[in-house]
């Protein structure tokens, strides 16, 4: 091998390996810069689905205790079953037969109390933390059956106005919040009775992530929650998920917006 | 001098080496995407069985469950991309006051769509119904919020219950003006004739008939509107039939049972007959021979606030009794499962 030959090798080589590293950290960059848009992507995604099944469930005369566009204090419904009786006075007490129910979301719930339903469909919360079993006997002689894989519970709490049959739920209250936890915004869900505070979600982009809301029959959420919560009858879900780093290319952190609108399901037609 | 030794290159391993990182890389971006769709088409066909579920249960009417006398039924609906299964269990027993209470519950299965090494996606959705049996208030055989007027003493205005199961009713009831007219030895009863009134108006208040919303729709729903639906071939199910003719007369083309309304006037010639319940909201005239084996009610226009005109029973052996069985039958075909608003769950055990 000549001189000549080795100059034009190592020229060559040297051109080949800088297009080769230049394909490395571009497609390092490429990748990572995918991998930051899935986070985003599962930011969204994750929250969505969470706060949907419980938003889904509410019930709209009394499923939102509270409201503002970073967080919503929930009831949310829990089990549903029937009252087999029900008085007041010193020692109120509620029997309920309810119906099967998914056993880990049972065992995991932080109760807060139940809601009887009257004949013209409305609801009246009872709040009431006390919660144990019930006596079969009080269903069987309202003629109320309890089912297979349901159960009998009495509730501390209770009137002589509700009737035996009336349908009930049981409900926990659940706050969910959008918070700011300095390097971008969490959901937090907090269950009220109990204290339990859980981040489920982070990486929420701060500013494009809130609550907004829908009122009466309108199809478009606005920005306030209505002055009677009892107005609701949805909530939008305005979801911003941002990557985990920022871009090569501009620094930015890649973001991915969701919106979506989640209507009761138990509203009075 | 040619050099016949083969000497050393780079291009071919560099290649090599440079088809693999590509194919690497290929490969690594395929799997991410591959596992983002995974997880995105998840939370799809969860929807999607959301979806079968509530199909389910929206289409509960045609299960053709027997909720007056079963406790427990299930039935499977096919779709296109999965199937529902769905359950009846009753929950309460009726009193003599209270109706009975179902759970129905769908589980809708998405079979279709989804990956093929993914299991199923499943979801149950519940809801709490009431059986409401149908009933009729009966004041007599016919009763006529705008009087009867009734020509020649054949025929029979009967509120004896011809079923021979309930007390017995007035035959004709009539507000005091315009009351009853024309012969009375027809007429039999308890009491023969009845005031429920003084005026058309008062007649009105006592007849607990929802014909506003019977006319707007919004309180039955007819099997059959004639003429839109045609006139029924078969009345084996006792249908409910509304006839669409508000200020014009019909003529009712044939025999049948089950429940008959009219909008506005209603004649009913030769030798027809009919069993169950006839609702008018105008006025009924009687030609010919024929017969109403059930309970009459005419002159319904009145709770609208228009001025129907008298009914008219003419010469001839008419018979319009009152029959407690085939006012239960007709009745029977408009009991339904009334689901109750705000009793909607996905929390039922899966397993």
């Amino acid at each position: 091998m000549t001189l000549v030959e080795m100059l034009v090798g190592l020229v060559v080589s040297g051109i080949m390996l800088g297009a080769l590293v230049g394909l490395f950290i571009n497609q390092s960059q490429l990748t990572g810069d995918r991998a930051s848009r899935r986070v985003a992507r599962d930011v969204v995604r994750s929250g969505s689905q969470i706060l949907s099944a419980d938003i889904r469930r509410l019930e709209s005369s009394g499923g939102v205790e509270a409201a503002s566009a970073d967080s919503v204090t929930l009831r949310v419904p829990l089990a549903i079953g029937l009252v087999c009786g029900s008085s007041g006075g010193g020692s109120p007490s509620t029997t309920v037969s309810l119906l099967p129910t998914d056993s880990v979301r049972y065992a995991t719930a932080a109760v807060s109390g139940f809601a009887w339903r009257s004949q013209a469909g409305a609801y009246t919360y009872m709040p009431t933390t006390g919660l144990g079993s019930g006596t079969a006997s009080t269903c069987s002689s309202a003629s109320v059956s309890t089912l297979s894989g349901g159960r009998v519970v009495e509730l501390t709490a209770g009137s002589g106005a509700i009737p035996a049959g009336a349908p009930a739920l049981l409900y926990e209250r659940i706050r969910y919040a959008f918070t700011d936890t300095g390097s971008g915004v969490a959901l937090v869900r907090t269950l009220v009775e109990s204290g339990d505070r859980e981040v489920l979600v982070t990486n929420f982009s701060d500013g494009g992530t809130r609550f907004r809301f829908f009122v009466g029959s309108s199809g478009t959420a606005q920005d306030a929650p209505p002055a009677d919560l009892s107005d609701l009858t949805g909530l939008e879900l305005v979801l911003e998920g941002q990557g985990d780093r920022p871009r090569v290319s501009d620094g930015a952190v890649a973001t991915v917006p969701l919106t979506v609108p989640v209507y009761f399901k138990n509203q009075m037609n | 001098m040619k050099h016949t030794q083969s000497r050393a290159g780079f291009a071919l391993p560099m290649a090599i080496f440079l088809l693999l990182v590509t194919t690497g890389a290929v490969m690594t971006t395929l799997a991410q995407t591959s596992t983002e769709r995974r997880v995105s088409d998840s939370g799809a066909t969860g929807e999607r069985a959301l979806v079968l579920a509530e199909s389910g249960l929206a289409r509960l009417d045609e299960l053709g469950f027997d909720f007056a006398s079963s406790v427990q039924d299930s039935a499977r609906i096919t779709m296109s991309d999965g199937f529902a299964d769905v359950v009846m269990e009753r929950v309460r027993a009726p009193t003599s006051t209270e109706r009975a209470v179902f759970v129905v519950r769908a589980r809708g299965v998405q079979t279709q769509g989804g990956w093929s090494d993914a299991p199923n996606a499943v979801r149950t959705v519940v809801r709490l119904g009431e059986w409401v049996e149908g009933t009729m208030q009966v004041h007599a055989g016919w009763t006529s919020l705008t009087g009867l007027r009734k020509n020649g003493n054949a025929g029979s205005l009967s509120g004896i219950d011809q079923c021979g199961v309930q007390s017995p009713v007035a035959g004709v009831a009539v507000p005091d003006s315009p009351g009853y007219s024309g012969h009375s030895g027809p007429v039999s009863g308890s009491p023969p004739i009845k005031s429920i009134g003084s005026t058309p108006g008062n007649a009105a208040a006592q007849v607990h008939i929802d014909w506003a919303g019977i006319v707007d729709g919004s309180a039955l729903e007819p099997d059959y509107v004639y003429p839109d639906d045609g006139w029924p071939s078969d009345f084996d199910d006792w249908p409910v039939i509304y006839v669409d003719n508000p200020g014009s007369g019909f003529s009712l083309p044939d025999s049948g049972r089950g429940t008959l309304i009219v909008r506005g006037d209603l004649t009913i010639s030769g030798s027809r007959s009919w069993d169950g319940i006839v609702l008018v909201g105008g006025e009924l005239t009687s030609n010919g021979n024929n017969r109403v084996r059930g309970a009459t009610i005419t002159g319904l226009n009145v709770k609208l606030g228009e001025t129907p005109g008298e009914s008219d029973v003419g010469n001839g052996n008419k018979s319009y009794v009152y029959n407690s069985c085939n006012v239960q039958d007709a009745m029977q075909s408009q009991a339904s499962l009334r689901i109750l608003d705000n009793t909607w769950l996905d929390t039922w055990a899966q397993y």
